[in-house]
């Protein structure tokens, strides 16, 4: 297992792109060096001018003709002169030949589906190598130019910058992210800064990440959403493997507690193995057939002679496995009683020491001590 | 009045009254899913093994969610609800009255809250969820949060505890280990209303640090006696990528001892993470329960899962776990306990261990999985290879379909019929019927050792819709 894993390790790519749902895929057919233009003099304003007074994500503060322009003697190099730097239509558009197309292919480069400023950036002085670091050294700069959101929650740290998710990604009335769009479904990816990247079998994994911090799942997902799965009525398909009401017992025993998340022990499990026809305390007319899911009845219950297949071994180290079939009646029809020190008659199913805790517990609330014990033993013992 | 036809007009009243909201504000979403399941159950009922009854399952189930936003301008007052109806028409009535926990049909309001916030301030009213990192509890209440400017949050909330018992209430979060409902051998008290109230005292960042966390109390009364007080408290650090911990515990304040415990390490790079985990776990029973007062011992587990993202397309994860039951045996004479005479080395292993592995590939157009778990020891041995895959993507395809195959080969340490290899094969079609409405029809079949064959229907109808 170790080494499987090492070998998953070793192959282990470079991680997610950027989401779709956040950058749309994008055509830039054009030629461009970024760091040619940089080593030349040019600086970023150079050429994205527009992005000190941008306030929407929607704009495209892209170079257009006038920008290139400033260096580009594109008219000259029309009129087949020469120029220099190479300003023909070659230069930045491989390909095109303005004899036999009136325009260059199209540049496809849609709006980010976020919510951004660059004014306000550029305003607090963020410089603009903060969230583009790698165009510098970038020829023709894309999608992975554009920041990710690790580079986001540096100053997104809900103290310098506010670190609501609808800061930045667009909210749907009420307050919840928007998650679809046209270009993709928006969710925690490979390498989310949060951790919180929704693998293979979240649906059985999200737990300790949704009670850590539930108002970030809240951010998405509606509390419903949590219900339906978590109420245990409804089939959630990609939970349970098939056939889970037969083997279920064999999966339970290493992972009770994951069921308890979604079931009650005490309403869902034992009204079910009750009409099912398991366990002691159903009604009559529902008696099981006694098939007896546990070995050997005799040294299970035994008081004569007991050894490893005891109930009271497999009760103090799994109650639940106890709860979800019994009611308390089955404990009681042996367990409770006056007598303690009579080994045929009751069997004090406490820890070692409780008698010390008893005097607090019967203060508090005695109203399950009355179910085993008398008022006068209590008394007598000195709980109460 | 049954309590199933309480809560279909209590139903009707909501709805109604949600109806008379004025329509002019910002916008409501309405939510519908209808799941409906047909199949039977083999019981162990009866005297003749080669003849089992079976129990028919003719389960139909509706989430119907109302949400309405800015319910008065410029206002951030929103309304959010789940109602659940439900309908077993498998199950005779006469049959259910039998059976504590189980209804032929039923209406559960999962939450209903008005929420208000503005600034730093925030408030809800009506029955809401409150979450910590160990435990999650249901109320009709109010909770208000007040957060400061430098991260610190201070919340209070009280209610009655919603139980099975209560009006329109599911029993999920009600302390475990007493039945739902009074019945003339237990305690006729177990449907009282059950007040319950809490506080918690919250910091994000603190002084940009990266470390958050939470302290918290909750105490419950039953007819004036304590049925349930515990603290709990919560730290976690994180900033961004690499390394991140978590560890939060909850302390039992009835009986004075840990009840849950669990501490994370984990390291998230962009193309891999690693996770470390410990843990605790113990029922949360209610004091009623004379179950709390028994000789148990909690569930240990430790936990280490490595996730691997080849490509954005292709991840797989690998897992070990380790798990320990404690074993607690009353060793005072007076007990009267002849398993204290034993020798503890006689005993059944206390350990377990396994691990899981798995990888899933999706594409824009298909998607495929596989999972493999094992678990050794003190349980049994089991085994449980699971392989999906499916064309379309649910959210965006017309048509989407869906097949898995589970094998699960067992050897239960408890129930010696669990033996053997259970398959199980299972295909689903989902078809958008319009943009907002999509159904599905979902067939299984199943082949063991124990019951031979079953076969399953499953039918499905998601509706939504925004006004």
């Amino acid at each position: 297992m170790i080494g499987l894993a090492f070998a998953l390790l070793c192959a282990a790519g470079p991680g997610a792109d950027r989401s779709p749902a956040v950058y749309p895929e994008q055509s830039v057919p054009l030629l461009f060096d970024h760091a040619q233009h940089l080593t030349g003099g040019a600086d970023c304003l150079t050429c994205h001018e527009a992005a000190k007074s941008s306030a929407r994500a929607e704009d495209r503060n892209l170079p257009r003709h006038p920008e290139c322009e400033q260096c580009h003697d594109i008219a000259a190099a029309a009129d087949g002169k020469p120029t220099d730097p190479r300003s023909d239509c070659q230069a930045c558009h491989p390909g095109f030949d303005q004899t036999v197309r009136t325009a260059p292919p199209a540049v496809l480069f849609p709006a980010p589906n976020l919510r951004f400023n660059h004014q306000v950036h550029v305003q607090r002085k963020v410089d603009c190598a903060v969230c583009h670091a790698s165009v510098p050294a970038t020829s023709l700069a894309g999608r992975t130019e554009l920041p990710k959101m690790a580079t986001c929650l540096r100053c997104h740290d809900g103290r310098s910058a506010s670190a609501d998710c609808a800061t930045c990604h667009p909210a749907e009335p009420g307050g919840r992210l928007r998650l679809t769009f046209a270009s993709g479904i928006l969710r925690p990816a490979a390498g989310n800064p949060l951790g919180l990247d929704h693998g293979p079998r979240y649906e059985l994994t999200h737990g300790p990440r949704a009670a850590q911090d539930r108002a970030t799942c809240l951010a998405c997902h509606r509390q419903s959403e949590c219900e339906e799965c978590h109420d245990g009525t409804r089939k959630p398909l990609s939970v349970h493997p098939n056939d889970f009401i037969t083997a279920h017992p064999a999966a339970i025993r290493g992972n009770l507690t994951g069921c308890e998340s979604c079931h009650r022990l005490q309403s869902f499990c034992a009204a079910c193995h009750e009409r099912a026809g398991i366990g002691m305390d159903a009604d009559p007319t529902l008696l099981a057939r006694n098939l007896m899911v546990h070995r050997d009845p005799d040294s299970w219950t035994g008081t004569s002679h007991v050894d490893g297949n005891h109930h009271g071994i497999a009760a103090s180290r799994d109650l639940r496995q106890c709860i979800s079939c019994h009611r308390e009646e089955s404990c009681l029809r042996c367990h409770a009683g006056d007598q303690l020190t009579t080994r045929l008659s009751t069997v004090n199913p406490h820890p070692g020491g409780f008698r010390r805790e008893c005097r607090s517990l019967v203060s508090r609330n005695d109203r399950p001590c009355l179910r085993c014990h008398t008022g006068t033993a209590l008394s007598g013992w000195g709980c109460r | 009045m049954r309590r199933g036809e309480r809560g279909g007009w209590a139903a009707l009243a909501l709805a109604l009254a949600l109806g008379a909201v004025d329509a002019s504000a910002a916008g409501f979403l309405v939510q519908a899913h209808t799941e409906a399941q047909a199949y039977e159950v083999r019981s162990f009922r009866g005297t003749d093994p080669t003849a089992p009854v079976l129990l028919p399952r003719r389960r139909i189930a509706q989430y119907l969610g109302l949400d309405g936003f800015e319910l008065l301008p410029g206002q951030d007052l929103t309304f959010e609800s789940n109602l659940r109806v439900y309908a077993d028409f498998g199950l005779q009535r006469g049959e259910a009255a039998l059976l504590d926990g189980v209804r032929t049909e039923d209406a559960d309001l999962l939450h209903a809250f008005l929420s208000y916030r503005k600034g730093r301030f925030q408030a809800r009213v009506g029955r809401q969820t409150f979450a910590d990192a160990t435990d999650v509890v249901a109320f009709d209440g109010a909770a208000v949060k007040y957060a400061l400017a430098n991260g610190v949050g201070a919340e209070l909330y009280g209610g009655l505890w919603v139980k099975g018992a209560s009006f329109l209430g599911s029993g999920l979060t009600q302390p475990d280990g007493i039945r739902e409902s009074p019945t003339p051998a237990t305690s006729p008290v177990l449907d009282d209303a059950e007040p319950l109230a809490g506080a918690r005292v919250s910091w994000s960042n603190a002084l940009g640090s990266g470390v958050s966390g939470a302290v918290g109390y909750r105490r419950a009364w039953v007819a004036g006696k304590t049925d349930f007080e515990r603290a709990q408290v919560e730290v976690r650090y994180g900033r961004g990528l690499g390394v991140g911990a978590f560890a939060g515990a909850e302390v039992d304040l009835y009986r004075l001892g840990l009840s849950q415990l669990r501490a994370e390490a984990r390291y998230d790079a962009e193309a891999w993470a690693i996770s470390g985990e410990v843990r605790r776990s113990s029922p949360v029973l209610s004091a009623d329960s004379v179950w709390y007062y028994f000789a148990s011992a909690p569930r240990d587990e430790a936990n280490v899962r490595a996730d691997f993202f080849h490509t954005a397309e292709l991840r797989s994860y690998a897992r070990l776990t380790a798990q320990k039951l404690s074993t607690v045996i009353n060793r005072d004479p007076s007990a009267g306990l002849l398993l204290a005479e034993l020798d503890p080395r006689t005993f059944p292993s206390e350990w377990s261990a396994g691990g899981s592995l798995g990888a899933r590939l999706e594409r824009p157009r298909w998607h495929a999985a596989l999972d493999a778990t094992g678990l050794f020891g003190a349980q049994g041995r089991s085994v449980w290879v699971d392989a999906t895959a499916g064309l379309g993507d649910r959210r965006r395809s017309r048509l989407t379909a869906d097949a898995r195959l589970s094998l699960a080969y067992l050897r239960d340490s408890l129930n010696a019929q669990l033996r053997g290899l259970f398959a199980g094969a299972q295909g689903w079609a989902t078809y958008a019927v319009a943009p907002q409405v999509r159904a599905s029809l979902v067939g299984e079949v199943n082949v063991n050792p124990l019951t031979r064959f079953e076969a399953k229907v499953f039918a499905l109808i998601d509706l939504e819709a925004r006004l």
